[in-house]
């Protein structure tokens, strides 16, 4: 389950449209920061599931179409 | 949407992504998906791979994409030198694991996506006296040599 911030939670956070964003649904960017200490404190260690192969198509609240253009990232 | 890796806003605005997540909320590692579709021009999509070099090598690969995941591997363990990174490829491409002097993707573990597909079968459609320890040994031991592997599972795929 990925965590990077999605529109569609169908998608298991898979469409990603937020690439700097903690998904609002699993809580706030302090919360995460207070996971991932909770799990340091206790000996374990986080690591991240990253889409970086592709990104949800949305034009509108996604990074598509970004600059105005579909020529930005893709 | 899928990222076109010669680009340098993409290389940018992708390695500042990884850079983040450790600056920020200091995680220890990624696991990076679908790294197969970044591989190749074609995705993986349609494709059976039978562990064969021309399949790996040709003009199918997609060699930004092979760059950006080098430059993404080197920034995560210079940024930390415990990080993990850990990569999803069903291709089985080789070098995946290599360190990045050696010319590989520089990964410290693949996924080993064939395992959770084979319990599920077994736990779903095999009465237990059917079940093949042969085969169930080839495929927790069928990895490239020296290459670690993430034995999971349970998949949500």
């Amino acid at each position: 389950m990925a965590i990077q911030e999605h529109a569609y939670y169908g998608c298991f956070g898979y469409h990603v449209t937020g690439y700097y964003a903690v998904s609002s649904r699993q809580g706030t960017p302090d919360d995460f920061k207070y996971l991932v200490d909770k799990a340091h404190g206790m000996g374990i260690r986080v690591i991240v599931d990253i889409i970086h192969s592709h990104a949800s198509s949305n034009m509108t609240d996604g990074i598509s179409k970004f600059d105005g253009t579909d020529q930005c990232y893709e | 949407m899928i990222f076109d890796y010669s680009k340098y806003e993409v290389k940018r605005f992708l390695l500042s992504n990884l850079a983040w997540y450790m600056d920020e909320y200091k995680v220890d590692g990624f696991r990076f998906d679908a790294v197969t579709s970044m591989l190749y021009h074609h995705h993986g999509i349609e494709h059976d791979f039978v562990a064969g070099y021309d399949e790996y090598f040709g003009l199918q690969t997609d060699l930004h994409g092979i760059v950006y995941m080098m430059l993404a591997n080197t920034l995560v363990h210079r940024t930390k030198k415990s990080a993990i990174t850990v990569g999803e490829d069903v291709s089985g491409f080789c070098t995946l694991c290599r360190t990045i002097e050696d010319g590989g993707l520089g990964f410290d573990y693949r996924l080993g996506m064939a395992l959770p597909d084979m319990w599920f079968k077994y736990l779903r459609d095999t009465p237990f006296e059917y079940w093949n320890m042969g085969h169930m040994a080839h495929q927790l031991t069928d990895r490239r040599w020296k290459e670690k592997v993430v034995a999971y599972s349970e998949s949500h795929d």
